[in-house]
């Protein structure tokens, strides 16, 4: 992964993040959302989603609206996640979602999403390096800069007039990873999160 | 509204707290009675030169064992856990990998001499049928097929499914039907008896067999059988055993960013006939020479059965549990077997052609997968067998 490469993602997205803040669609919607990402080719099932491994994955987001028309919706939204995988990295996303949302009813809607961003891994176990005299030293983990691309679908159910439930459930891939063993790696995740309006 | 926070709360705290404990924790010192012939050996500088300098050229810990006819020479460099700054000594156990597989081939020709199984049984006797219909060419090997890789079956270790399956829960004690279910109607490389081609899988079969026909795990019978009759008390079968203190930690160059990162906690598939035994040079050495030299283990027959080698590739000759090596480089091949897994290599070899001399060793790095270090590696241990076969 070349730096420069990453340096000019993290400047688009800052731009996109100040010119649909501070342009005319206002943030309408915070969300918090936590659950957990299984490694595994999609889809893998509800037993190992559910129970068989946790590697908790949560997420604080922002969420603006860019056009309504009665029942569908395009939105955008700005997210920061968090994911541990122990013995294997800290991940540390930063992360942008182009949405379709359809209203079903009053109270009940779903959301088809797609993004992308920068996702900062840290390794979960000690690193070294070698030096100049032929020993290894310990180094401190600052990580690694990879790309994140994220689709994923979520239902969303009215609680309060200021409130939704939500349940999402979704791919997240991670890359570059591993050469030779697992180049992209690929988390299936689901996260179950409230929505909270902030703009009416 | 306060409550769904709260349990929201609730879930991160919960799902945080599931983990099972680490397999191998940090390395302490151990003691051991060091082979007083070594500092006397002719090529004890030489041989001492070897392994720091691949140290110096990025192996994190190499212990070796080396015997020829001016005796047993036991050196080691580098570090058992880097972190703790703990020395890599003769006594700290570090991962054989595949040299289980040789274990367990001659566990499987003990059997076999005591009439319990047959190397020529179709695997299908032993292992359920669902399991074998779902594995192709699965209804139509032996076990002989297997301890000799003329199977064609699709290689566990090769699948991408398999590294993602370890990563998500890395210190898993897998059994073997679950290995099993990530190989299920993957294509075979050939049709059986029709090529060569080395695949984990194989043993894991082999593992499966000798469970059924003992009545209790192979686990149990290598140690009651090979390791406390040989009294290799440093031999470990991990997801079997529990691991000491004197285990080393394995190192991997995982991000190919020229840094190791320590992998020792990420198990693959350990304690399924492929992979897992923990050992030392000096319980390596005892295995070996009850094999080879006293053949005290298996006989004169079964010893002749297991060495009816096959081609593979430029590098290896393949017989039924045991291996050929170095046939690339040298002209005195190498008797036995190697291991190479994700953070842990190691060799076991003697040299019929050489005088029978003997080497072992093992390095905590992993050299199989496509990192800086491999070829340092390949350059160890083609110095080293050089060195030990002049």
């Amino acid at each position: 992964m070349k730096a420069p490469f990453i340096n000019h993602f993290m400047a688009l997205l800052i731009c996109l993040i100040s010119v649909t803040t501070f342009g005319q669609a206002k943030l309408t919607q915070l969300t918090l959302e936590t659950g957990n990402a299984i490694t595994g080719l999609p889809i893998v099932g509800a037993p190992q989603l559910f129970y068989t491994h946790y590697h908790p994955f949560n997420t604080i987001g922002a969420s603006l609206v860019w056009k309504e028309n009665g029942k569908q919706a395009w939105e955008q939204s700005f997210n920061m996640g968090y994911i541990y995988h122990r013995f294997v990295q800290h991940s540390i996303l930063l992360f942008t979602e182009t949405i379709y949302r359809y209203d079903f009813n009053t109270a009940f809607s779903m959301r088809a999403h797609l993004g992308l961003g920068y996702l900062h891994s840290i390794p979960g176990t000690d690193r070294f390096e070698l030096n100049k005299q032929g020993e290894y030293e310990k180094i401190a983990s600052l990580g690694r800069a990879q790309v994140g691309v994220k689709f994923s679908i979520s239902a969303a159910y009215k609680l309060s007039p200021d409130f939704q439930l939500s349940i999402n459930y979704g791919v997240l891939g991670q890359l570059p990873f591993v050469k030779s063993y697992v180049p992209l790696l690929p988390y299936n995740a689901i996260q179950l999160g409230i929505l909270k309006n902030i703009s009416k | 509204m306060k409550k769904h926070w709260i349990s929201l709360l609730g879930m991160i705290f919960l799902v945080t707290l599931s983990c099972r404990e680490a397999d191998i924790g940090p390395s302490y010192n151990c003691t051991y009675a060091s082979a007083a012939s070594s500092t006397l050996h002719p090529k004890n500088a030489v041989f001492q030169s070897i392994l720091d300098t691949y140290v110096k050229n990025g192996l994190p810990g190499i212990s070796t064992l080396i015997k020829d006819e001016d005796g047993v020479w036991v050196g080691y460099a580098g570090k058992a856990d880097i972190d703790k700054n703990i020395p890599f000594t003769p006594c700290h156990a570090s991962k054989a990998a595949s040299i289980t597989k040789f274990m367990v081939g001659t566990l499987t020709f003990m059997l076999q001499e005591q009439g319990l199984i047959d190397i020529n049984d179709p695997i299908a006797k032993h292992i359920d049928a669902d399991i074998i219909s779902k594995v192709k060419n699965a209804d139509q090997v032996t076990i002989k097929n297997c301890l000799q890789h003329t199977t064609g079956i699709y290689d566990i270790i090769t699948d991408a499914e398999f590294y993602l399956a370890v990563l998500n829960n890395p210190n898993k004690q897998w059994r073997a039907d679950e290995l099993l279910e990530l190989v299920y109607d993957k294509d075979p490389y050939f049709a059986p008896n029709e090529g060569v081609e080395y695949s984990n899988t194989n043993t894991i079969f082999v593992g499966m067999c000798l469970d059924k026909v003992l009545g209790y795990s192979h686990a149990k019978a290598l140690r009651e059988m090979i390791w406390d009759p040989l009294a290799m008390y440093d031999t470990y079968y991990q997801s079997r055993d529990l691991l000491p203190s004197t285990v080393a930690q394995g190192y991997y160059d995982l991000y190919n960013n020229n840094t190791i990162v320590n992998v020792s906690n990420l198990v693959t598939g350990s304690g399924n006939g492929y992979g897992g035994v923990f050992s030392t040079v000096y319980d390596l050495q005892k295995f070996m020479n009850a094999y080879y030299f006293d053949k005290t283990l298996v006989n004169e027959e079964s010893m002749g059965m297991m060495m009816t080698f096959v081609s593979e590739g430029d590098m290896n000759n393949l017989g039924v549990g045991i291996m050929q090596k170095f046939k690339n480089f040298s002209p005195h091949l190498g008797l036995g077997h190697s291991g190479r897994d994700l953070g842990y290599s190691a060799d076991l070899f003697v040299f019929p052609t050489r005088n029978d001399r003997q080497m072992i060793f093992f390095v905590n790095y992993g050299t199989d997968g496509d990192s800086a270090l491999r070829e340092v590696f390949r350059e160890f241990e083609k110095t080293l067998v050089l060195e030990v076969t002049e």
